[in-house]
């Protein structure tokens, strides 16, 4: 006689998420992100940061001197790498490792991979970021790690329902007229950006990251006022499903596109030259193995 | 045409956007940049500031351990100094020590070699026909010599302790004999005082054990003659008890009460120390040096022991102490025989023919001493008066047994004896030294210079005759 299992909650996958190296996660960004808001942080605070994380100290360092930055040379420390390559350069290092770690492995799917999620998130982060500041001419700081977040639900759903999400992915790969995240609200009754929206919101993490993640969908549904976050992560997600690194291709919902795009006063060929130009960085990275 | 000009206008709208984008990324990248030239500046500061933190660090450093440096070489060289004064007075302490006691030895002896004479011509006065008023004379005479010659003893003892030459010898010993011996030998002091002597003996306690028969029976002596000082018209006990029995080694609880004075509780230490009884009136009224309990206790110290005493003013006094002995291996009919054979060999000595003797003895008191002892033993005696007149009565006649004295004029007993063994018949002649020096080692020394045997002066008339029987046999 088969017990009968009580459906899975958001927050069941919460607190195994919690019990899991997963979490480590959220402590490191929380922490890079409370260094990027406060106005009297200084390089000092990133290294600390950073060195509390013994592998992934390493793992900045290993990156610093590799041939991308074609250092003349060595970077024997955490401090030397800010003064070398820049406080932000080395900030988006520390967090790409960081995040990547949780993408790095898993099972590969017909239609699905980790680390094609990975490259997804990274090309959305990188999309984003020179969206702000080529067009926006804004800093661009806070939208990277959101970004890179922005699909960590899906990890979770994979990690702790991988039947489950398997499900999903099969039905997906029959008709994909359908939106992945209508899928997963079926089988589970909840989608991946309800999971990343719990998730953030129990790493204690700020408000419009929560609400970004929670919106990438549907920006219009953001619940902070005059954020352009929800907006630039949905136009960046929606760009790079269609015609970037992929994970699922989304097509009806290019109007909301237009709209987003409208609200922001972009155009779309100028974004479209921007995350070409950003994809084509992408693909070096991957072509030289540096994705993690 | 017109396409070729929408394419143009269409890549100067591409160039336009590009080169916003170019615009807007410098200005990013300049406010990026000036952050990170702040970063750096700060990071520089903090440099500078770690760096004179540091110099002072170092500074100060290089101050404490210099101050350090100098302070421990100071304190190294007054140690120096101190150890080099320490050595010397350690070394003068030594020596003068050392000295002391061999003083102290040396003195008791030349002591004891007159008062010896005066004993043994005293012994042998009241042998001769006296009125009742003489041998009274006489016996006090030879009393308070027997006293004297108990301290001068006393404090050779101690003197040979302190300078560490005493040994504790391992022999077969019967313990039963030992004690059984000391009770007869201090019977006349107790009945004297109306004491009554009693001895508890263990049967658990193996025959044959391995100790030192002079040392124990020494400090039986001491304790037992001690009470019998303070104890009078009362018991003297001594009690000799195995405290376990499955072993070869025989741990044997020695206990000495008496029913006298007694020790008031705050003296019981002291009592143990040198040249101290219980109090200074005490000695003037019991007698005594002081020495013999202090030696009492050293002795059982270099036997592994340590003695203890229960007293009570005017209740008499417990002294106890337990002494480890082991196992002799000797069989006890073995011994038993042997007993036998030394018993009817003496009785057979009695009634031999006469055994001749030369005395070789530089001494005139000794001389006379020694031969009235051997005749009495029914020796023919002669004398020689130093080495050279012994080799030459030795090539003359033939004698059963020569006594020869060590330190002698002309030629010592050591040369003698040397000589004779050179001479016709010299290495079958017994020859049996006399030596007044009681130090441990003589004995070594006389047998390494080919002499028989050797006696300790004074001669004791029972070694004497202990060694006619032998040669008997």
């Amino acid at each position: 006689m088969a017990r009968v299992k009580r459906p899975v909650t958001i927050r069941d996958l919460v607190v195994k998420t919690n019990n899991s190296n997963i979490s480590s996660l959220g402590g490191i960004v929380a922490k890079i992100n409370e260094i990027i808001r406060n106005p009297n942080a200084q390089a000092s605070d990133l290294m600390t940061v950073i060195e509390t994380d013994p592998p992934l100290c390493a793992k900045v360092l290993r990156r610093a001197n590799s041939a991308v930055y074609a250092l003349r040379q060595e970077v024997k420390s955490i401090r030397h790498a800010i003064v070398i390559l820049g406080f932000n350069t080395v900030r988006e290092l520390a967090l790409n490792l960081k995040v990547g770690e949780v993408f790095d492995n898993g099972v590969v799917h017909k239609k699905y991979e980790r680390r094609e999620l990975w490259k997804h998130s990274l090309a959305v982060a990188m999309t984003a970021k020179n969206i702000l500041q080529m067009e926006l001419k804004a800093q661009g700081d806070d939208i990277y790690p959101v970004a890179l977040l922005h699909d960590i639900g899906s990890i979770v759903l994979d990690e702790f329902e991988p039947d489950k999400f398997t499900e999903v992915l099969d039905i997906y790969e029959q008709d994909n007229t359908l939106m992945e995240w209508d899928i997963e609200k079926k089988i589970f009754g909840f989608d991946h950006s309800a999971v990343g929206q719990a998730l953030l919101k129990e790493w204690k993490l700020p408000f419009d990251f929560v609400d970004a993640v929670a919106y990438h969908h549907k920006p219009f549904l953001s619940k902070v006022p005059n954020s352009k976050t929800p907006y630039i992560l949905f136009i960046a997600d929606y760009l790079c499903h269609n015609t970037g690194p992929q994970f699922f291709s989304y097509n009806d919902v290019h109007h909301k596109f237009e709209q987003a795009l409208e609200k922001l006063g972009l155009e779309e060929k100028a974004i479209r030259l921007i995350a070409e130009d950003t994809w084509q960085a992408v693909y070096k990275l991957e072509e030289e193995g540096l994705l993690f | 045409m017109k396409n070729e000009v929408d394419i143009l206008k269409e890549e100067n709208e591409i160039l336009k956007i590009k080169l916003r984008h170019v615009q807007n990324l410098a200005s990013v990248v300049e406010l990026e940049h000036k952050k990170d030239l702040e970063n750096h500046l700060s990071v520089l500061l903090e440099l500078e500031d770690a760096n004179s933190e540091l110099e002072k660090i170092k500074k100060n450093l290089e101050y404490t351990v210099q101050e350090k440096v100098e302070e421990v070489s100071e304190m190294a060289q007054i140690l120096i100094k101190t150890n080099l004064e320490l050595e010397g007075l350690l070394k003068d302490a030594k020596q003068a020590s050392v000295a002391k006691s061999e003083f102290l030895a040396n003195m008791s002896h030349e002591i004891r070699t007159p008062l010896n004479g005066l004993l043994g011509m005293a012994d042998l006065l009241a042998e001769t026909n006296l009125d009742i008023e003489q041998k009274d004379f006489v016996e006090t005479m030879i009393l308070s010599g027997k006293s004297l010659l108990e301290i001068i003893n006393d404090i050779l003892d101690f003197s040979k302790i302190e300078a560490g030459q005493l040994k504790i010898e391992k022999v077969e010993i019967d313990i039963k004999v030992i004690a059984n011996g000391v009770l007869r030998l201090m019977q006349s002091k107790a009945d004297e005082r109306q004491n009554t002597l009693k001895l508890e003996f263990d049967d658990n306690i193996d025959n044959l054990l391995i100790g030192d028969p002079v040392r124990i029976q020494q400090i039986l002596i001491n304790l037992i003659g001690n009470a019998i000082k303070f104890t009078e018209n009362g018991y003297i006990n001594l009690s000799i008890e195995r405290l376990e029995t499955n072993n070869d080694t025989n741990s044997l609880l020695f206990k000495v009460s008496d029913t006298g004075i007694g020790i008031a509780a705050e003296n019981v230490k002291k009592i143990f120390e040198q040249f101290s009884q219980e109090e200074g009136s005490t000695t003037r009224k019991f007698g005594g040096t002081g020495l013999g309990l202090s030696i009492t206790k050293q002795l059982i110290e270099l036997m592994d022991g340590k003695i203890n005493v229960v007293s009570e003013k005017g209740h008499g006094a417990e002294f106890f102490f337990v002494l480890n002995f082991e196992k002799s291996t000797m069989i006890k009919e073995v011994a038993q025989v042997a007993k036998e054979v030394a018993q009817v060999a003496k009785e057979v000595a009695q009634v031999a023919e006469s055994i001749t003797v030369l005395l070789v003895e530089d001494n005139k008191i000794n001389q006379k001493l020694a031969k009235k002892i051997l005749e009495k033993q029914n020796c023919i005696v002669e004398i020689a008066n130093n080495g050279r007149e012994a080799v030459e009565a030795f090539q003359k006649n033939k004698y059963n047994i020569i006594f020869m004295d060590c330190q002698m004029p002309v030629m010592d007993g050591f040369e003698a004896t040397a000589t004779i063994r050179k001479l016709d018949g010299g290495n079958e002649q017994l020859i049996v030294a006399l030596t007044a020096n009681a130090m441990d080692g003589d004995k070594e020394i006389c047998l390494a210079a080919g002499m028989d045997k050797f006696l300790a002066k004074p001669i004791k008339k029972q070694a004497i005759i202990d060694i006619l029987t032998s040669i008997n046999k």
